[in-house]
């Protein structure tokens, strides 16, 4: 029985049924969340090549399937990535339990998740563009929702997606041809940067967040954050895929500076834009941007530490993009708007989504005492025990966020509430609210206890720390 | 293999590159339509004896779907392609005539200065392939509304298949790119007949 058919048709299987509109929102969330969460399990911790009994019944899954003369392989080295998608999935649609992103949320977005997993599966993996396209592709339904005219962000996700797509295939195909090596440094350095135009429109570099700004404006708060959130984390293990395959990316200095002059630029676009913003969702796409920025610098260190300090970044920026969307979805609607007007005072109408939403801001912004600020503390750390004269870049830009989320604190706690009666939330509203709030908190406060297990999910990627 | 006459191949090149004028340049549904389907066949046409006939066909038959999706959603609803642009930007068709004219200049220069390594690949096809990503590509520059970005998406997707199923036939990346334009074509459909286009005023339809 083959590892990656039993993903690809549980995938498929759970995409139906979250579908099926009759089940209920809940039930729904509930399938969809547990379902990848027992995806993601089983490609962490299924054994693989060795016969197991379940019930008496005999097994041995193969790690390979074959289709048209190409493989997905659940390979050692991969199989953490593609557990850390399905985990990161189950994550994202159990808000779904409260936030209600839309219809196609569940269906589109388990299905996304399996072709980013089977992305990370596919072999040669550079073909992986083709399909995180179809997955941009699903996106589209999430972020454009009938009742939100957000086409035009979803629209521009999509053509950034195929151009990489076609970038990523043409240094493939030229990978294959030239014959590249570490001894051949012209024909990597015609290489590279078809190579890096593919990879920049996954981890988000100006130009290609462009579809983040008019996302904020249109798309549901948690579907924003969602896509936002696989998307990074997939074009992260990628671009550490192709620096753990490819020696002579790794060995080229020009790879490293423009990953850190990239990282520079996130930060002082995102930094200059975030503290201009008059809608929340808007402040915290620059501030979203500011982080990812940092993760570039990460990655630009060029060592083993950076690259887990990246990855562990990664993960953390989940718990705050799912923190921020749920906390936002809950403000905004029941306050009806998300504009600095209309959000003043906010926080003592609804104090649970308004904190909810704040720690997600501020923990992406790397706020010390929540979960995004050891990774940072390290990086800065790490960047001059290593003499790098890019370290000041990783303050400087949680300063910038931190100032843009504590405006914003000053506006949702200021004055008094604009309305008289306080919008009701659920139990359940409540409870996973309060408990966004203390996974944040906790995830700041013991970073040893997630951040080994986090770092571990690129420990197959065995040239990167040779 | 048997690869088309020089002459024939010019024919076809040219085809393609007028059907991607004529979608950057023309407003009505069906000379849209039946551009967007020409460029297809032209593009497929050209790959015959250069690549296994089923990658040639199997670029025509998706194309071909792709087209009759679009086709059939702007049945069932309007045909939102005229509407005013925002911020007053520019529109017209002369603009776009100049343009395509530019974009079209560009692509014969850069023909000529194109060394695939290992590869051979005829002039009026790495033409027609470029001429298309090029015009795909300025359709998405120039517009954001739903259906002439898919379209602008299938433009250049038609013009990247051409070039790359003759570096990679593989018959997975023929299957799958295949998949992605008709994919792209739903899409289409489903902001044309689900979503509906808006009239809000950051120009997005």
């Amino acid at each position: 029985m083959s590892a990656p058919l039993i993903l690809v048709l549980a995938t498929l299987g759970l995409a139906v049924v979250s579908g099926v509109e009759r089940l209920g929102r809940i039930p729904a969330a509930l399938i969809a969340g547990l379902g990848s969460l027992a995806l993601g399990a089983i490609s962490l911790l299924a054994p693989l090549d060795v016969p197991f009994q379940v019930g008496g019944l005999a097994l041995k899954l193969d790690p390979n399937l074959e289709i048209l003369g190409r493989s997905l392989e659940l390979a050692p080295g991969i199989r953490s990535g593609v557990g850390f998608i399905f985990v990161i999935g189950g994550y994202l649609f159990l808000g779904g339990l409260v936030a209600d992103p839309g219809r196609y949320f569940l269906p589109m977005g388990i299905l996304a998740v399996g072709l980013l997993a089977a992305s990370l599966m596919v072999q040669p993996f550079l073909y992986s563009g083709v399909l995180v396209m179809l997955a941009a592709a699903a996106f589209v339904l999430v972020l454009a929702s009938p009742d939100r005219h957000a086409e035009r962000a979803a629209l521009r996700l999509l053509a950034f997606a195929t151009f990489g797509m076609m970038m990523t295939l043409v240094a493939a195909w030229m990978i294959d041809r030239l014959g590249v090596t570490t001894g051949s440094p012209e024909r990597a350095g015609s290489v590279i940067p078809v190579l890096a135009l593919g990879l920049a429109v996954l981890l988000f570099v100006p130009p290609f967040h462009l579809w983040l700004p008019p996302g904020a404006d249109r798309a549901h708060p948690y579907a924003l954050t969602s896509v936002a959130a696989l998307m990074q984390a997939s074009g992260l293990f990628l671009a550490l895929r192709v620096l753990d395959s490819f020696a002579w990316v790794r060995a080229d200095p020009s790879v490293r500076l423009a990953m850190t002059a990239a990282g520079v630029s996130m930060i002082l676009l995102g930094g200059i834009w975030a503290l201009a913003q008059v809608r929340l969702a808007r402040a915290f796409v620059y501030v979203l941007l500011i982080d990812l920025g940092i993760g570039m610098l990460a990655l630009g260190s060029g060592t083993a530490i950076g690259y887990q300090l990246a990855m562990g970044m990664s993960a953390a920026r989940v718990v705050g993009l799912g923190a921020w969307g749920l906390g936002t979805t809950l403000l905004a609607a029941g306050m009806g708007t998300d504009e600095l007007d209309g959000l003043r005072g906010s926080g003592f109408v609804l104090p649970i989504p308004a904190v909810l939403s704040l720690a997600g801001l501020l923990s992406v912004a790397g706020f010390p005492l929540t979960a995004g600020f050891p990774g940072k503390w390290g990086l800065t750390a790490h960047l001059l025990g290593e003499g790098s004269a890019a370290w000041w870049w990783v303050p400087a830009g949680v300063v910038l966020g931190v100032v843009a989320g504590l405006q914003w604190l000053s506006v949702i706690f200021a004055g008094a509430a604009g309305r008289e009666q306080r919008p009701e939330l659920t139990p359940l509203a409540r409870a996973l609210g309060i408990g966004g709030v203390i996974i944040v908190i906790l995830l700041g406060l013991f970073p040893q206890v997630a951040y080994p297990l986090i770092i571990g999910v690129i420990s197959g990627l065995q040239a990167l720390f040779a | 293999m048997t690869m088309v006459a020089a002459p024939i191949e010019l024919a076809l090149a040219a085809a393609a590159c007028v059907a991607g004028v004529c979608l950057l340049t023309v407003s009505d549904r069906r000379v849209v339509l039946a551009s967007l389907g020409l460029a297809f066949v032209a593009c497929s046409a050209l790959l015959i004896g250069r690549v296994p006939f089923g990658v040639s066909l199997a670029l025509l038959t998706s194309g071909v779907a792709a087209t009759a999706i679009v086709f059939l959603s702007t049945s069932a609803s309007s045909w939102p392609w005229l509407s005013a642009g925002a911020g007053g930007l520019p529109e017209g068709r002369a603009f776009r005539v100049v343009l395509c004219g530019f974009i079209v200049v560009a692509v014969v220069g850069l023909a000529q200065g194109v060394n695939l390594p290992g590869q051979t690949v005829s002039p009026p096809l790495l033409v027609t392939a470029l001429g298309l990503i090029g015009l795909g590509a300025l359709q998405l520059g120039l517009s954001e509304r739903s259906l002439r970005v898919c379209i602008g998406l299938l433009t250049a997707l038609a013009g990247f298949e051409t070039l790359y199923f003759v570096l990679e036939p593989a018959l997975a990346i023929v299957a799958l790119l295949g998949s992605v334009n008709v994919v792209v074509a739903l899409i289409a459909s489903y902001l044309l007949l689900v979503v509906r286009p808006s009239t809000g005023t950051d120009g997005s339809v």
